[in-house]
């Protein structure tokens, strides 16, 4: 699986780099929601990093509450091409939870780049068998003219 | 009319040519099926019973005379020379091919048409009042509203995946002809006691199999509100709405299941936690607003100095089909697409064209689709309505049954949909033929009569005065009857009649029904009235007379 990354900088807003060449936090540092919880309660000083947390589309928010600034990554999984939770799961996280670190889109695919990266995914880690050169051009394909949601 | 900007267009074309990326993908085999019929859905493609079928939207019912041109020519280039106007103020294409679908949504930007979100579990077409801003009682003109929910909810990044449709419609007259009762969100303008525009919000109504009456969420919203209010029900759906069963994912069965008090203190959580986005643009609204002025231009031509010769059929359609409007040198003109022996809601491309001929001439190029699947010239000169009078009738298209009980609704049903369980359109049919003498229609009055072909409802039965719902038993065509449902400021969901009527019975029953009406109505009675005051029981009796006769014969023979 490759991964695509984007700069909050420029615009369109995403570059690729391939999944060897990023610097990519080994897989063990993220956690799914119930064993990072589990981490957390067993870490009591948290001396060293936090891991990030995998979240399903349906697991609650409110379980990190007070923690989401702590987390360097927040990866959700966004294979179900038509589950529109992942993307108020993520609108949230930027918008209300002011969530500024990683958010990573796993399963993203061509036909859901664009809408993944306007709720706030900033990583992309793409379907096996899509090339981050074909997948590039899918998050400007359409140019929005209407940016209520941007606010 | 609301005029689309240079980088609208634009945006339409490159929607037009990312819908032409994925149908070449689809072919060539690069794009599974399922996910090809997520993107197909929400480009308005359907794949029906005998051929893909096109919805394009026709935003809140507004149509320019350039735009039914259009219209028509992708009935003649693409299809078969005509299109269906649809109860959700739409217009459905049922013969086109999925290789012309990318052409024709090239073809309809240039007019600044579309099929954004006409299907698909997302936000579809908002729909409003077909007499916005022309009415004598509004007390708010809709439109810019629903321009501005139009731009809000255009592939909204958060709501492009909803669990299910969701519809949304606007009324801002004293007299309901959205049905905001019966939709996901149906939205009340109003002025307070300071004249100030506030927003009144229902939510979870719905047609469908489990038809439910929108609650009240909120009210005294004000402008600025709507759409961080807008958005946190969306949220809250979005999040919590069922994804498992498609017949228990409308927000209605969520609104049920939290119960209102949990769901609305869940809308306002989000609402509060929203701060006020998206934000109010004043600038924005503005240039939407000014987009729908109230003022038509002047007819252009001389006004004819002779009076014309009154004809009876004149007079008909003078008294049905036209209606006050709030300038007194304008009438409203409503064009019947109901002519006894046709589909409703059916138009051929000559007609379209015709009518657009007419509306440019002489309603400012301005026409509406109405949720009765009628079109209406909102600003037509009283001093020109014989001559428009003259040019509907020989398009055909003044067939002067507005209201009455041929002016029926009706879904397409088994000619077209694959979801359908019964025909409709051969009945609507029948049952227009056999009420087609105007004086007996007359006589009847007022009638809603709407026909579905399915439990999803599309045909509004639930909500007519008479509502015809088509069932399938064992392979056979039945149909259930009910009574008293408005969709208006009266909502009322019909009442069921008893077992379902066979197909050949159904004329008969319909007919049956009507004389019950007129045996027992008090002068000046409309049909609604009779109904509410005597209730469906004697209606019950009489339709079911003849059946238990028949029962009671069987039985006494086999006994």
């Amino acid at each position: 699986m490759q991964t695509i990354r984007s700069s909050k900088t420029i615009s369109p807003p995403c570059q690729a780099e391939s999944g060897d060449q990023v610097e990519r936090a080994p897989d063990s540092a993220i956690l799914p929601l119930e064993q990072w919880l589990r981490w957390w309660d067993s870490h009591p000083c948290r001396t060293t990093g936090c891991p990030g947390v995998l979240l399903q589309p349906d697991d609650p928010l409110q379980s990190l509450a007070g923690r989401i600034d702590q987390l360097p990554v927040i990866a959700i999984n966004a294979a179900g091409f038509a589950d529109g939770r992942v993307y108020t799961l993520a609108s949230t996280l930027r918008g209300v939870c002011q969530y500024r670190g990683e958010l990573r889109a796993l399963g993203a695919t061509l036909d859901n780049l664009a809408m993944l990266g306007r709720c706030g995914f900033d990583a992309f880690e793409i379907r096996d068998g899509i090339s981050v050169e074909d997948a590039l051009p899918y998050f400007s394909e359409v140019e929005p003219v209407y940016g209520f949601w941007q606010q | 009319m609301y005029q689309y900007s240079t980088s609208e267009q634009r945006f339409l074309r490159d929607r037009a040519g990312q819908f032409r990326n994925q149908v070449t993908r689809y072919l060539d085999g690069e794009l599974e099926e399922e996910e090809f019929r997520q993107l197909r859905l929400r480009n308005g493609l359907y794949q029906e019973r005998n051929a893909p079928m096109l919805r394009v939207a026709i935003p809140y019912g507004q149509l320019s005379d350039a735009q039914l041109e259009m219209l028509a020519d992708i009935a003649d280039r693409y299809d078969r020379g005509y299109g269906h106007f649809t109860t959700r103020q739409n217009i459905q294409f049922n013969w086109v091919r999925i290789e012309d679908v990318p052409d024709i949504l090239h073809d309809l930007s240039a007019a600044g048409l579309h099929a954004i979100q006409t299907s698909g579990s997302c936000v579809r077409n908002t729909t409003t009042d077909h007499l916005a801003g022309v009415s004598p009682d509004e007390h708010v003109d809709p439109r810019p509203w629903c321009e501005l929910i139009r731009q809000w909810s255009t592939l909204h990044p958060e709501f492009y995946w909803l669990p299910r449709k969701f519809k949304i419609a606007v009324n801002g007259a004293e007299n309901d002809r959205a049905a905001i009762r019966f939709h996901d969100i149906g939205m009340e303008l109003y002025l307070d006691s300071g004249r100030q525009v506030r927003i009144r919000l229902f939510v979870g109504g719905g047609m469908g199999r489990t038809p439910v009456l929108g609650k009240l969420l909120r009210e005294d919203i004000l402008p600025e509100e709507l759409l961080p209010w807008l958005q946190a029900i969306l949220r809250v759906y979005n999040q919590h709405g069922r994804r498992d069963h498609k017949y228990r994912s409308r927000i209605k069965i969520l609104v049920n299941s939290m119960g209102m008090g949990p769901f609305s203190e869940a809308v306002s959580q989000a609402f509060s936690h929203a701060r006020g986005r998206p934000a109010w643009q004043p600038a924005v609204f503005r240039r939407i607003a000014e987009s729908f002025g109230r003022a038509a231009p002047v007819s252009p031509e001389p006004r004819l100095r002779f009076i014309p010769v009154r004809s009876e059929a004149y007079e008909r359609w003078q008294e049905h089909n036209t209606g006050q409007h709030a300038l007194d040198r304008y009438v409203i003109v409503h064009v019947s697409l109901k002519p006894h022996g046709k589909a409703p809601g059916d138009m051929d491309s000559a007609a379209m064209r015709a009518l657009a001929g007419i509306a440019r001439k002489y309603s400012s190029g301005e026409l509406r689709v109405s949720h009765e699947q009628n079109l209406v010239l909102p600003w037509v000169n009283r001093e020109r309505l014989y001559d428009v009078w003259r040019l509907l009738d020989e398009a055909g298209l003044a067939t002067p049954n507005i209201g009455t009980l041929t002016d029926m609704i009706s879904c397409p049903g088994l000619d077209y949909c694959s979801l359908a369980n019964a025909d409709t359109i051969p009945l609507a049919m029948q049952i227009q033929e056999r009420m087609a003498d105007l004086d007996r229609l007359y006589e009847i009055g007022p009638v809603r009569l709407k026909m579905s072909g399915c439990m999803n409802a599309c045909g509004h039965h639930h909500a007519g005065d008479i509502g015809i719902l088509g069932v399938d038993k064992g392979g056979e065509q039945w149909y259930q009857f009910t009574l008293g449902g408005n969709a208006g400021n009266r909502a009322r969901i019909g009442k069921r009649l008893g077992p379902a009527i066979a197909r050949e019975k159904l004329a008969d029953a319909v007919e049956n029904i009507i004389a019950t009406c007129l045996a027992m109505r008090l002068p000046g009675e409309t049909f609604e009235e009779t109904v509410i005051r005597a209730g469906i029981e004697p209606f019950r009796e009489q339709l079911y007379a003849d059946h238990q006769k028949q029962q009671d014969h069987k039985s006494a023979l086999s006994g």
